[in-house]
């Protein structure tokens, strides 16, 4: 009984929907130590993503079975907030933000250097403000930046960025419309200094060279916002 | 073992109530001062309306969702209004992930009594056909920073929020709900609504408590008021109690200090 | 590609290889390069052939000898008060894990003292610096010196915080019992 009238759409145009080339990334802004209480924050603006990403700690770990002798985890929590997609999302986690929140952890976690700090925990909390398509890789880059701004000791800062393929074409950094249209969405997220990857999804079909085109242009795509999170970092602490 | 003690505040307490019964405050406010507020709004594309309101330190982003609903079946033909809040683990480290606990329950209900019964939106125009279908604007309060006084921070910004929202026009024809959303319109909104809180702390009372100040007070107050000097809602909180004369003093401070809350919502 | 002092650095930049300098705070040897772990400064000592970072973001609280520390006191059993360590003063972060520290009676104030329960009781929120440290669970603390010791006194009878009526003396003003401590020269009541 209800009929919607909605704003005309150029869904069908040749180029990409928003007029990006195929390797363009989406405009990206990053803002270290963003909170007044946590210990380290960051917030970041892609394409018309805003995440916030607060870190506490290494402090004290409550839960037992999680507790190492000899090092410190890393505890994720993705969420989003009820007014950041187009229908009201309900508050608390479901089945895809536990599954965000852990690889973003393990994502993270090859660049700390955990031994320094046996038994304790450090929790990251990324909050999607508002979602338009890839903020699992927007909260990974918000997070490294955040971790960083806690002072947490890290070998090199994780960075991620997807690709897929839309309309038979191999592109960078899908947007939520060509997430839905496209036939692939590939996250990524490396260590930028020695190209090592630490999250790989792949959801949708590609043949083999198209997955590797598709993994060649997210590394390239995480090279470029690695350059965003150091100018971050650069205007939040050096002169 | 001894209990479990935050031994910070124990160790402030002295200071800071030294400091405010001699008319001062730790950040050299004046009592009846508050801190830097700023209020942005629009700022989430994706929400019917959206502000992110700061009170000093503290940081709340409010987004409202209007959609389409069934009315309550003992108010059919007005629209509804329902306020929901997370107290972010982000925002501190005593604020847990999970359901809301108490403390989120009663900033959201306070929130949503101030904005219900001050009648600032219009809700029988909200109805689409009665006792079928009526707007449901769902309000939710996001707190990323929290550094004292959320209150007086979800009313400002749950209003702006309200004030920012836009709906669709909505004809019904046979029966059929035609929504049109190239033409959109705001909420219809009658007269704004803030709240001041002050809190006791030694034999004061000061309003916009900090952080510090919440950790230490002894009796909290919040004063809901239009902009019509309407007092909309009340709620204290705190374990000690409060006298008469200081509950009306309070009164008196709100009706001029929300004068100047009033003045953010302007725009 | 040797670094200078006063260089600003991110995590991963490269600060020199190791046949150079020794890695120092802030740093790590990867495979023969030492890289910093912070976003910080450069320190290159060059007499020492030691290389650090000083970090400019907020660092973890980390305790470390000479470190003041804010705790309170679980138990007083004969030579040793054991004292649960809350926080680094002046630092709002938490600490790692749970920390227990102890003061020992030759460290509970200058001069002599018998018996230690005329310093200190349980539940005294107090003021100590850490003198050694092994591990994570070994702390040694003292509280021989003026702004060391008892902060706010508890009263053994009522768990009442206590007022200071003397150099040494502390009264309930709830119950009147008069007790002993080592208070600190800032005493918060």
């Amino acid at each position: 009984m209800i009929t919607i009238i909605t704003l005309g759409t150029n869904i069908g145009a040749k180029s990409r929907e928003d007029g990006r080339a195929f390797d363009e990334l989406r405009n990206l802004k990053i803002e270290a130590g963003v909170l007044e209480r946590a210990d380290g924050s960051a917030y970041l603006e892609f394409g018309g993503n805003k995440v916030l990403v607060a870190v506490y700690g290494p402090k004290e770990s409550f839960i037992r079975r999680f507790q190492r002798p000899d090092r410190a985890y890393i505890r994720c929590r993705y969420n989003m907030a009820p007014f950041s997609v187009d229908d009201r999302k309900r508050p608390g986690p479901d089945r895809r933000s536990i599954e965000i929140s852990k690889i973003t952890a393990e994502a993270l976690q090859p660049a700390v250097i955990l031994e320094k700090y046996p038994r304790s925990v450090i929790e990251i909390f990324i909050e999607v403000l508002e979602a338009e398509g890839g903020t699992r890789c927007a909260g990974i880059t918000a997070a490294s930046v955040a971790l960083a701004d806690a002072g947490i000791p890290m070998k090199d800062m994780v960075v991620a960025c997807a690709a897929g393929k839309v309309d038979g074409q191999v592109v960078l950094d899908l947007s939520e419309v060509e997430d839905k249209d496209g036939q692939a969405d590939v996250p990524v997220a490396i260590l930028p200094r020695s190209g090592e990857v630490t999250l790989l999804q792949s959801d949708g079909n590609l043949t083999t060279a198209e997955f590797e085109k598709a993994l060649d242009l997210a590394i390239k795509g995480c090279n470029q916002i690695s350059e965003v999170q150091k100018e971050a970092l650069k205007k939040r602490y050096g002169e | 073992m001894v209990n479990k003690m935050n031994i910070v505040p124990e160790i402030t307490r002295k200071s800071i109530t030294h400091l405010i019964n001699n008319e001062e405050r730790v950040d050299g406010r004046a009592m009846d001062e508050y801190r830097e507020i700023s209020l942005e709004t629009g700022v989430i594309s994706k929400a019917g309306g959206s502000a992110r309101v700061k009170i000093g330190n503290t940081q709340i982003m409010v987004g409202t969702k209007p959609q389409i609903g069934e009315p309550f079946p003992d108010t059919p033909d007005v629209g509804v209004l329902m306020t929901n809040s997370e107290l972010l683990p982000m925002a501190s480290p005593s604020f847990e992930p999970g359901p809301p606990d108490e403390r989120s329950v009663e900033l959201s209900r306070v929130a949503d009594r101030c904005i219900r019964e001050s009648q600032m939106v219009d809700l029988d125009k909200l109805c689409i056909i009665p006792g079928k279908k009526v707007w449901m604007v769902f309000i939710d309060l996001h707190i990323l920073d929290y550094d004292g006084n959320l209150m007086d921070a979800a009313v400002l910004g749950a209003v702006a929020a309200l004030k920012n929202t836009m709906i669709p026009e909505v004809k019904v024809v046979d029966n059929e709900i035609i929504i049109d959303h190239e033409n959109m319109k705001p909420l219809p909104i009658r007269e704004e609504v803030v709240m001041c809180t002050f809190a006791k702390i030694g034999e004061q009372l000061v309003i916009d408590p900090s952080f510090d100040e919440e950790e230490i007070l002894s009796a909290r107050l919040s004063i809901g008021i239009t902009a019509s000097d309407k007092i909309c809602a009340m709620q204290k909180g705190g374990d000690s109690p409060l006298t008469k004369e200081e509950i009306m003093n309070a009164v008196k401070i709100t009706e001029s200090k929300s004068k100047e809350l009033m003045k953010y919502l302007e725009c | 590609m040797k670094a200078k002092s006063g260089d600003f650095v991110l995590p991963g930049d490269i600060l020199g290889v190791s046949e150079q300098f020794i890695p120092a705070e802030w740093t790590y040897d990867d495979e023969g390069e030492i890289k910093s772990l912070v976003v910080g400064v450069v320190s290159r000592d060059d007499k020492n052939k030691r290389i650090s970072v000083v970090p400019q973001t907020d660092s973890p609280a980390e305790l470390k000898n000479d470190t003041h520390i804010m705790g309170q006191i679980m138990e007083v059993r004969g030579q040793r008060a054991l004292v649960k360590i809350d926080s680094i003063k002046g630092n709002r972060r938490k600490l790692q894990v749970s920390f227990v520290g102890g003061i020992h009676v030759s460290q509970a104030k200058k001069g002599y003292l018998s018996k230690l329960t005329d310093a200190f009781h349980i539940g005294d929120i107090i003021e100590a610096k850490i003198t050694k440290m092994i591990g994570l669970d070994s702390i040694d603390l003292k509280t021989s010196q003026n702004e060391l010791g008892v902060i706010k006194a508890m009263c053994t009878r009522c768990r009442h915080f206590m007022k200071q009526t003397g150099k040494n003396d502390v009264t309930c003003p709830h119950c009147d019992n008069r007790e002993k401590r080592k208070l600190s020269s800032n005493y918060q009541v």
